[in-house]
């Protein structure tokens, strides 16, 4: 028999003996070939690895139960049924990108169908991409993000039947629905977010028990209890997802998710025991994840200040310039350290300056038609001009939010919030502790269309 | 297509991760009271899920892991199956 070669696809016969013997020295280029990732024939070779998966689950009770050492056949025997599967999943890896672009290419009506139908993209690395992109997508485009987690669940959904062992088919699943949920959950549909995240819940008490794939989902659970402002389960599971990085993760997924902690624990009023987790995710990151560590950095400086620690809040915050310079170089970032600026120096009493600096992050969200934080500015505005007794200033803001009526992207539960505290602002009745409370609602409903302010 | 891509788990570290793991799955399996086809199941399905991850400490530790988690799975589902019934 020819070999193949990186440029011809292996024939069956090839790929049968490779799932059967897959370090059989003759099967060389039929190796190389696949570790160039090529789809067909990862895709042949899954298939056969599916009819082997009894034979190699024979040989695995035989070495787990056998007496005395196994023999070195039997070992062997283990040893190449699992080469192939190894094999198998870098052949997947290398074809991933290029199948997606692949999918990606197809009108947005049909990919789904075709993910589901065809053999082709029947893969699991391919459908772990997707989920993967999904989340790197969903603060840039929710939408994007969102078509591109149903993709993922559209084919994390038929993985059992190619043949993969059980438990990685349901991670998964835990981690395609993961990330749909996710999508969902910025692009405030929580219903629906709540709905998916139950599935990838359930996907991971069926899945393989990988702790990092729980610790993922873990994650994924607890921002969506945030913006459902359910406090008390957010910091359980992140908890949970911290405990099991510390166990088995990486610095990067650790201090993520200490961060993601410290920022709730900050949001629900524990500053100061925010403090303490920020500072170990600053620890831990590494230095070549230099935005994460900026972005920690803010993070800690905002729950110092939250603190009542303004000085020290301004310190921390100084001595991240050269960090910003580095890495902070987006809009986003730009707009957040801004933010922060602006909130310490209303924490030391600096309320020209910290007036200045809210009339310029309202005048760069109104630039960039971004009316969700127009109005959170504005708000910040009017706290600081009240503190100033310029009562007359906020009622002539009261006038400058009716475009904010006019967004698609405020839901009408935050509009009727807005709507109150511009009728007291217009009739000179606004107050401090009113701006604040529709300030406060304002930050914790921007992805929860559902909650209203209380009364 | 094979840039910044590792390469697979070789033979040899293969051959290493069942030596190092395989008293704890005999201990697990004697613990749990599987039997051979729960064995053949777990054991293939765990083996091969670890294949995924790229350091050799991991794989050790996942493996076992891994398995014992499947076994307590497997001892709840049996547990509600065979409960009392009220």
């Amino acid at each position: 028999m020819a070999p193949s070669t990186d440029h011809r696809h292996a024939s069956e016969t090839e790929l049968r003996r490779l799932a059967g013997a897959a370090l059989d020295a003759t099967l060389g280029p039929v190796r190389s070939h696949l570790l160039e990732g090529c789809p067909r024939c990862a895709g042949e070779l899954r298939r056969l690895l599916a009819e082997e998966s009894d034979p190699l689950g024979r040989l695995a009770a035989a070495w787990a139960l056998s007496e005395g050492e196994p023999s070195p056949k039997l070992l062997a025997g283990m040893t190449c049924g699992l080469y192939a599967w190894s094999l198998l999943f870098e052949a997947e890896e290398g074809a991933a990108g290029a199948l997606a672009e692949e999918l990606l290419r197809l009108p947005s009506a049909e990919r789904a169908d075709v993910a589901r139908e065809s053999w082709r993209y029947r893969s699991m690395a391919l459908a772990r991409h997707l989920a993967e992109r999904a989340r790197a997508a969903v603060f840039d485009d929710p939408g994007q993000a969102v078509e591109l987690g149903r993709l993922a669940v559209a084919m994390a959904d038929r993985l059992a039947e190619p043949g993969y062992p059980a438990g990685l088919a349901h991670d998964t699943r835990a981690l395609a629905w993961g990330a749909l949920a996710n999508a969902l959950r910025v692009d405030s549909d929580l219903i629906e977010a709540d709905r998916a995240m139950a599935v990838a819940t359930g996907a991971v008490r069926e899945g393989s028990g990988h702790p990092l794939v729980e610790s993922e989902v873990l994650s994924l659970v607890g921002s969506l209890r945030r913006d459902q402002v359910r406090y008390d389960e957010a910091r359980r599971v992140l908890e949970r997802a911290v405990e099991i990085y510390r166990q088995h993760g990486s610095p990067v997924l650790h201090g993520k998710a200490l961060l993601q902690l410290g920022q709730i624990l900050t949001q629900d009023g524990e500053p100061d025991r925010a403090v303490g987790m920020l500072k170990e995710a600053r620890g831990i990151l590494p230095d070549e994840d230099g935005r994460m560590r900026l972005l920690a950095g803010y993070s800690l400086a905002i729950a110092l200040n939250a603190a009542g620690r303004a000085p020290e809040a301004r310190q921390r915050f100084d001595a991240l310039e050269p960090e910003y310079q580095q890495h902070g170089g987006d809009p986003w970032m730009a707009q957040r350290r801004n933010w922060i600026a602006a909130w310490i120096a209303a924490a030391h009493g600096e309320l020209g300056q910290a007036e200045r600096l809210f009339r310029e992050l309202r005048q760069s969200c109104a630039e960039r038609e971004s009316a969700y934080d127009y109005a959170l500015a504005t708000l910040e505005l009017a706290c600081v001009l009240l503190d100033r007794g310029r009562v007359d200033e906020v009622g002539a803001l009261a006038e400058e939010m009716v475009p904010i009526f006019a967004s698609r992207r405020i839901h009408r539960h935050a509009l009727a919030a807005l709507a109150l505290f511009q009728a007291a602002a217009a009739g000179r009745r606004a107050t401090t502790d009113l701006t604040r409370r529709v300030l406060r609602y304002l930050e914790q409903a921007r992805n929860n269309p559902h909650l209203k302010l209380s009364s | 297509m094979t840039e910044n891509r590792w390469p697979p788990v070789s033979p040899e570290e293969l051959e290493a991760l069942l030596r190092v793991v395989r008293p704890r799955v005999q201990e697990l399996a004697a613990r749990f009271g599987l039997s051979g086809p729960d064995v053949a199941r777990i054991t293939r399905d765990v083996a091969v899920m670890v294949l995924r991850d790229r350091n050799p400490g991991d794989r050790e530790r996942l493996f076992v892991t891994a398995f014992e988690r499947q076994c307590e799975r497997l001892r709840l589902e049996r547990e509600s199956d065979d409960g009392p019934i009220h």
